[in-house]
Protein backbone atom coordinates (compact mmCIF):
# COMPACT_ATOMS: atom_id res chain seq x y z
CA UNK A 1 0.00 0.00 0.00
CA UNK A 2 1.44 3.37 -1.02
CA UNK A 3 1.25 6.05 1.65
CA UNK A 4 -1.10 8.99 1.16
CA UNK A 5 -0.21 12.67 1.35
CA UNK A 6 -1.84 12.72 4.79
CA UNK A 7 0.51 9.95 5.98
CA UNK A 8 3.52 11.90 4.68
CA UNK A 9 2.35 15.02 6.57
CA UNK A 10 1.98 12.84 9.65
CA UNK A 11 5.59 11.62 9.24
CA UNK A 12 6.91 15.20 8.93
CA UNK A 13 5.08 16.05 12.17
CA UNK A 14 6.49 12.85 13.74
CA UNK A 15 10.10 13.83 12.92
CA UNK A 16 9.51 17.36 14.28
CA UNK A 17 8.10 15.84 17.47
CA UNK A 18 11.30 13.79 17.77
CA UNK A 19 13.57 16.84 17.62
CA UNK A 20 14.41 16.91 13.92
CA UNK A 21 13.99 20.64 13.24
CA UNK A 22 15.55 20.93 9.83
CA UNK A 23 13.65 20.31 6.63
CA UNK A 24 16.49 18.61 4.71
CA UNK A 25 16.93 15.91 7.35
CA UNK A 26 13.17 15.62 7.92
CA UNK A 27 12.70 14.94 4.18
CA UNK A 28 15.31 12.17 4.14
CA UNK A 29 13.96 10.50 7.28
CA UNK A 30 10.35 10.79 6.09
CA UNK A 31 11.21 9.01 2.82
CA UNK A 32 13.16 6.32 4.69
CA UNK A 33 10.33 5.68 7.14
CA UNK A 34 7.70 5.79 4.37
CA UNK A 35 9.57 3.07 2.43
CA UNK A 36 9.91 0.97 5.55
CA UNK A 37 6.27 1.47 6.60
CA UNK A 38 5.10 0.41 3.12
CA UNK A 39 7.26 -2.75 3.39
CA UNK A 40 5.98 -3.52 6.92
CA UNK A 41 2.35 -3.03 5.86
CA UNK A 42 2.83 -5.21 2.77
CA UNK A 43 4.19 -7.98 4.99
CA UNK A 44 1.51 -7.54 7.68
CA UNK A 45 -1.63 -6.27 5.93
CA UNK A 46 -3.49 -6.04 9.24
CA UNK A 47 -1.10 -3.59 10.88
CA UNK A 48 -2.19 0.06 10.99
CA UNK A 49 -0.11 3.00 9.74
CA UNK A 50 0.67 4.07 13.33
CA UNK A 51 1.82 0.56 14.32
CA UNK A 52 4.05 0.29 11.25
CA UNK A 53 5.43 3.81 11.87
CA UNK A 54 6.35 2.98 15.47
CA UNK A 55 7.95 -0.31 14.39
CA UNK A 56 10.01 1.57 11.81
CA UNK A 57 11.07 4.21 14.35
CA UNK A 58 12.26 1.49 16.76
CA UNK A 59 14.90 0.49 14.20
CA UNK A 60 16.68 3.80 14.86
CA UNK A 61 17.55 2.49 18.34
CA UNK A 62 16.82 3.78 21.84
CA UNK A 63 18.06 7.30 21.09
CA UNK A 64 15.77 7.66 18.08
CA UNK A 65 16.92 10.26 15.56
CA UNK A 66 19.38 11.84 18.01
CA UNK A 67 22.55 10.25 16.59
CA UNK A 68 21.54 11.09 13.01
CA UNK A 69 20.82 14.73 14.00
CA UNK A 70 24.11 15.11 15.89
CA UNK A 71 26.19 13.65 13.08
CA UNK A 72 24.36 15.79 10.52
CA UNK A 73 25.30 18.89 12.52
CA UNK A 74 28.95 17.81 12.51
CA UNK A 75 28.90 17.16 8.75
CA UNK A 76 27.21 20.50 8.05
CA UNK A 77 29.73 22.37 10.24
CA UNK A 78 32.43 20.83 8.06
CA UNK A 79 30.68 22.18 4.94
CA UNK A 80 30.44 25.62 6.61
CA UNK A 81 34.15 25.61 7.47
CA UNK A 82 34.98 24.76 3.86
CA UNK A 83 32.87 27.72 2.66
CA UNK A 84 34.53 30.03 5.17
CA UNK A 85 38.00 28.80 4.21
CA UNK A 86 37.31 29.39 0.50
CA UNK A 87 36.33 33.02 1.23
CA UNK A 88 39.37 33.51 3.48
CA UNK A 89 41.67 32.18 0.73
CA UNK A 90 40.11 34.71 -1.67
CA UNK A 91 41.24 37.53 0.64
CA UNK A 92 44.83 36.54 0.15
CA UNK A 93 44.63 36.68 -3.64
CA UNK A 94 44.82 39.67 -5.94
CA UNK A 95 43.17 42.19 -5.85
CA UNK A 96 41.87 41.66 -2.25
CA UNK A 97 45.39 41.21 -0.89
CA UNK A 98 46.11 44.86 -1.82
CA UNK A 99 43.09 45.91 0.25
CA UNK A 100 44.19 43.64 3.14
CA UNK A 101 47.68 45.15 3.08
CA UNK A 102 46.22 48.68 2.90
CA UNK A 103 43.93 48.02 5.91
CA UNK A 104 46.88 46.67 7.89
CA UNK A 105 49.09 49.64 6.83
CA UNK A 106 46.50 52.24 7.84
CA UNK A 107 45.78 50.52 11.18
CA UNK A 108 49.49 50.18 11.99
CA UNK A 109 50.15 53.84 11.13
CA UNK A 110 47.23 55.09 13.24
CA UNK A 111 47.95 52.73 16.17
CA UNK A 112 51.60 53.92 16.19
CA UNK A 113 50.61 57.53 16.89
CA UNK A 114 50.41 59.03 20.39
CA UNK A 115 46.67 58.46 20.61
CA UNK A 116 47.05 54.99 18.99
CA UNK A 117 45.81 53.07 22.03
CA UNK A 118 42.60 55.15 22.20
CA UNK A 119 41.99 54.77 18.46
CA UNK A 120 42.42 51.01 18.89
CA UNK A 121 39.88 50.83 21.73
CA UNK A 122 37.37 53.04 19.85
CA UNK A 123 37.78 50.96 16.64
CA UNK A 124 37.27 47.80 18.67
CA UNK A 125 34.13 49.22 20.31
CA UNK A 126 32.72 50.26 16.90
CA UNK A 127 33.31 46.71 15.60
CA UNK A 128 31.58 45.22 18.68
CA UNK A 129 28.65 47.61 18.23
CA UNK A 130 28.33 46.65 14.56
CA UNK A 131 28.35 42.95 15.51
CA UNK A 132 25.80 43.54 18.27
CA UNK A 133 23.38 45.29 15.87
CA UNK A 134 23.94 42.54 13.27
CA UNK A 135 23.23 39.84 15.90
CA UNK A 136 19.94 41.49 16.84
CA UNK A 137 18.77 41.70 13.22
CA UNK A 138 19.82 38.07 12.53
CA UNK A 139 18.05 36.79 15.66
CA UNK A 140 14.90 38.68 14.67
CA UNK A 141 14.98 36.99 11.25
CA UNK A 142 15.47 33.51 12.80
CA UNK A 143 12.60 34.12 15.26
CA UNK A 144 10.34 35.32 12.43
CA UNK A 145 11.06 32.15 10.41
CA UNK A 146 10.36 29.89 13.37
CA UNK A 147 7.16 31.74 14.22
CA UNK A 148 5.97 31.59 10.61
CA UNK A 149 6.84 27.83 10.63
CA UNK A 150 8.88 28.29 7.48
CA UNK A 151 11.23 25.49 6.43
CA UNK A 152 14.42 25.56 8.49
CA UNK A 153 17.80 24.68 6.99
CA UNK A 154 20.71 23.60 9.14
CA UNK A 155 23.37 25.32 7.02
CA UNK A 156 21.42 28.59 7.20
CA UNK A 157 21.30 28.32 11.00
CA UNK A 158 25.06 27.65 11.14
CA UNK A 159 25.77 30.65 8.86
CA UNK A 160 23.58 32.95 10.97
CA UNK A 161 24.81 31.47 14.26
CA UNK A 162 28.46 32.06 13.35
CA UNK A 163 27.64 35.57 12.16
CA UNK A 164 26.45 36.49 15.63
CA UNK A 165 28.93 34.48 17.69
CA UNK A 166 31.55 37.25 17.27
CA UNK A 167 29.62 39.46 19.72
CA UNK A 168 29.95 36.82 22.44
CA UNK A 169 33.67 36.33 21.81
CA UNK A 170 34.79 39.92 21.18
CA UNK A 171 32.43 41.81 23.54
CA UNK A 172 33.80 40.62 26.90
CA UNK A 173 37.42 41.29 25.80
CA UNK A 174 36.82 45.08 25.86
CA UNK A 175 37.65 45.32 29.57
CA UNK A 176 40.91 43.39 29.13
CA UNK A 177 41.90 45.63 26.21
CA UNK A 178 41.32 48.85 28.19
CA UNK A 179 44.22 47.76 30.45
CA UNK A 180 46.44 47.66 27.36
CA UNK A 181 46.28 51.44 26.93
CA UNK A 182 48.95 51.87 29.66
CA UNK A 183 51.51 49.69 27.87
CA UNK A 184 50.73 50.53 24.23
CA UNK A 185 54.33 50.74 22.97
CA UNK A 186 57.04 48.58 21.37
CA UNK A 187 55.52 45.80 19.32
CA UNK A 188 51.98 46.48 20.62
CA UNK A 189 50.80 48.64 17.67
CA UNK A 190 52.12 46.00 15.25
CA UNK A 191 50.45 43.09 17.12
CA UNK A 192 47.16 45.01 17.51
CA UNK A 193 47.12 46.07 13.82
CA UNK A 194 47.74 42.43 12.71
CA UNK A 195 45.10 40.94 15.03
CA UNK A 196 42.57 43.67 14.22
CA UNK A 197 43.06 43.15 10.45
CA UNK A 198 42.38 39.41 10.87
CA UNK A 199 39.29 40.11 13.04
CA UNK A 200 38.00 42.65 10.49
CA UNK A 201 38.35 40.20 7.59
CA UNK A 202 36.78 37.34 9.59
CA UNK A 203 33.88 39.56 10.70
CA UNK A 204 33.29 40.84 7.18
CA UNK A 205 33.23 37.29 5.75
CA UNK A 206 31.20 35.60 8.50
CA UNK A 207 28.78 38.42 9.36
CA UNK A 208 28.34 40.16 5.99
CA UNK A 209 29.40 38.12 2.94
CA UNK A 210 28.26 34.64 4.01
CA UNK A 211 24.78 35.72 5.26
CA UNK A 212 24.39 37.82 2.08
CA UNK A 213 25.23 34.81 -0.12
CA UNK A 214 23.34 32.35 2.11
CA UNK A 215 20.59 31.66 -0.46
CA UNK A 216 23.15 30.81 -3.12
CA UNK A 217 24.98 28.39 -0.80
CA UNK A 218 21.71 26.83 0.37
CA UNK A 219 20.69 26.18 -3.25
CA UNK A 220 24.12 24.70 -3.90
CA UNK A 221 24.01 22.44 -0.82
CA UNK A 222 20.32 21.43 -0.82
CA UNK A 223 18.83 20.34 -4.15
CA UNK A 224 15.41 20.38 -2.44
CA UNK A 225 15.76 24.09 -1.57
CA UNK A 226 14.47 25.15 -4.99
CA UNK A 227 11.60 22.59 -5.02
CA UNK B 1 25.71 -11.11 11.78
CA UNK B 2 25.85 -11.53 15.56
CA UNK B 3 28.48 -8.87 16.13
CA UNK B 4 27.67 -5.73 14.16
CA UNK B 5 30.82 -4.04 15.52
CA UNK B 6 32.83 -6.12 13.07
CA UNK B 7 31.57 -4.27 9.99
CA UNK B 8 31.46 -0.74 11.47
CA UNK B 9 34.91 0.24 10.26
CA UNK B 10 34.04 -0.95 6.76
CA UNK B 11 30.67 0.78 6.45
CA UNK B 12 31.91 3.70 4.33
CA UNK B 13 33.73 1.27 2.01
CA UNK B 14 30.53 -0.79 1.64
CA UNK B 15 28.54 2.36 0.77
CA UNK B 16 31.16 3.58 -1.71
CA UNK B 17 31.39 0.14 -3.37
CA UNK B 18 27.59 -0.06 -3.79
CA UNK B 19 27.44 3.45 -5.24
CA UNK B 20 30.25 2.63 -7.66
CA UNK B 21 28.04 -0.13 -9.09
CA UNK B 22 24.92 2.04 -9.38
CA UNK B 23 24.35 5.41 -10.94
CA UNK B 24 22.63 6.72 -7.80
CA UNK B 25 21.01 5.25 -4.68
CA UNK B 26 18.90 6.45 -1.75
CA UNK B 27 19.33 5.52 1.92
CA UNK B 28 16.62 2.89 2.25
CA UNK B 29 17.71 1.29 -1.03
CA UNK B 30 21.26 0.90 0.33
CA UNK B 31 20.03 -0.90 3.47
CA UNK B 32 17.88 -3.27 1.39
CA UNK B 33 20.63 -3.93 -1.15
CA UNK B 34 23.12 -4.90 1.58
CA UNK B 35 20.50 -7.11 3.22
CA UNK B 36 19.76 -8.85 -0.09
CA UNK B 37 23.41 -9.27 -1.14
CA UNK B 38 24.38 -10.80 2.21
CA UNK B 39 21.14 -12.82 2.46
CA UNK B 40 20.23 -10.98 5.65
CA UNK B 41 23.58 -11.68 7.34
CA UNK B 42 24.54 -8.02 7.41
CA UNK B 43 22.02 -5.36 8.36
CA UNK B 44 23.06 -1.73 8.14
CA UNK B 45 21.30 0.18 10.90
CA UNK B 46 19.62 3.49 10.14
CA UNK B 47 21.51 5.15 12.98
CA UNK B 48 24.83 4.26 11.31
CA UNK B 49 23.93 4.66 7.63
CA UNK B 50 22.84 8.31 7.53
CA UNK B 51 25.75 9.71 9.58
CA UNK B 52 28.13 7.87 7.19
CA UNK B 53 26.34 9.22 4.11
CA UNK B 54 26.37 12.77 5.48
CA UNK B 55 30.05 12.51 6.39
CA UNK B 56 30.95 11.30 2.89
CA UNK B 57 28.87 14.14 1.42
CA UNK B 58 30.67 16.73 3.58
CA UNK B 59 34.02 15.30 2.50
CA UNK B 60 33.05 15.85 -1.13
CA UNK B 61 33.00 12.12 -1.97
CA UNK B 62 29.25 12.08 -2.64
CA UNK B 63 26.95 14.38 -4.53
CA UNK B 64 23.21 14.61 -3.86
CA UNK B 65 20.12 15.12 -5.94
CA UNK B 66 16.47 15.19 -4.98
CA UNK B 67 13.51 13.92 -6.98
CA UNK B 68 9.81 13.76 -6.29
CA UNK B 69 8.77 10.11 -6.11
CA UNK B 70 5.07 9.35 -5.53
CA UNK B 71 4.01 11.99 -3.03
CA UNK B 72 7.33 12.58 -1.31
CA UNK B 73 10.84 13.85 -1.93
CA UNK B 74 13.68 11.36 -2.27
CA UNK B 75 17.34 12.18 -1.78
CA UNK B 76 19.74 10.27 -4.01
CA UNK B 77 23.48 9.91 -3.49
CA UNK B 78 26.04 9.42 -6.23
CA UNK B 79 29.82 9.32 -6.35
CA UNK B 80 31.80 12.40 -7.27
CA UNK B 81 35.06 12.14 -9.18
CA UNK B 82 36.93 12.34 -5.88
CA UNK B 83 34.59 9.65 -4.51
CA UNK B 84 35.36 7.29 -7.40
CA UNK B 85 39.11 7.58 -6.76
CA UNK B 86 38.60 7.12 -3.00
CA UNK B 87 36.49 3.97 -3.60
CA UNK B 88 39.41 2.28 -5.40
CA UNK B 89 41.74 3.28 -2.57
CA UNK B 90 39.35 2.15 0.21
CA UNK B 91 38.65 -1.18 -1.51
CA UNK B 92 42.32 -1.99 -1.88
CA UNK B 93 42.82 -1.08 1.81
CA UNK B 94 39.96 -3.39 2.82
CA UNK B 95 41.24 -6.26 0.65
CA UNK B 96 44.65 -5.91 2.25
CA UNK B 97 43.04 -5.95 5.69
CA UNK B 98 41.05 -9.10 4.86
CA UNK B 99 44.24 -10.79 3.60
CA UNK B 100 46.04 -9.86 6.84
CA UNK B 101 43.17 -11.26 8.91
CA UNK B 102 43.20 -14.44 6.82
CA UNK B 103 46.89 -14.94 7.53
CA UNK B 104 46.15 -14.57 11.24
CA UNK B 105 43.11 -16.84 11.30
CA UNK B 106 44.44 -19.49 8.93
CA UNK B 107 48.21 -19.21 9.11
CA UNK B 108 50.03 -21.28 6.48
CA UNK B 109 52.58 -23.08 8.55
CA UNK B 110 55.86 -23.93 6.89
CA UNK B 111 58.34 -26.41 8.26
Amino acid sequence: MALTQEHIENLYAFTRKHFVEYYDLQTELVDHMANDIEAIMAKNPHSTFEEARDASFKKFGIFGFMEVVEQRQKAMSKIYMKLLWNYVKDWFRLPQIILTTAIFGILYTVFSTEIGSYVFIVSYLILCLFLFIRTISINREIKRKRKAKEKLWLLEDIIYGNASIGTLILGPQVFQLINLTDSFSGFMPLICASVFTVILIYTYISAVILPKNATFHLQETYPEYAL
Amino acid sequence: MANSNLYKGSLTTIILKLLSEHDKMYGYEITQKVKALTKGELKITEGALYPSLHKLEAEGLLDVEVAKVDNRLRKYYKLTEKGTTETVHKLSELEQYIATLQSLINPKLSY
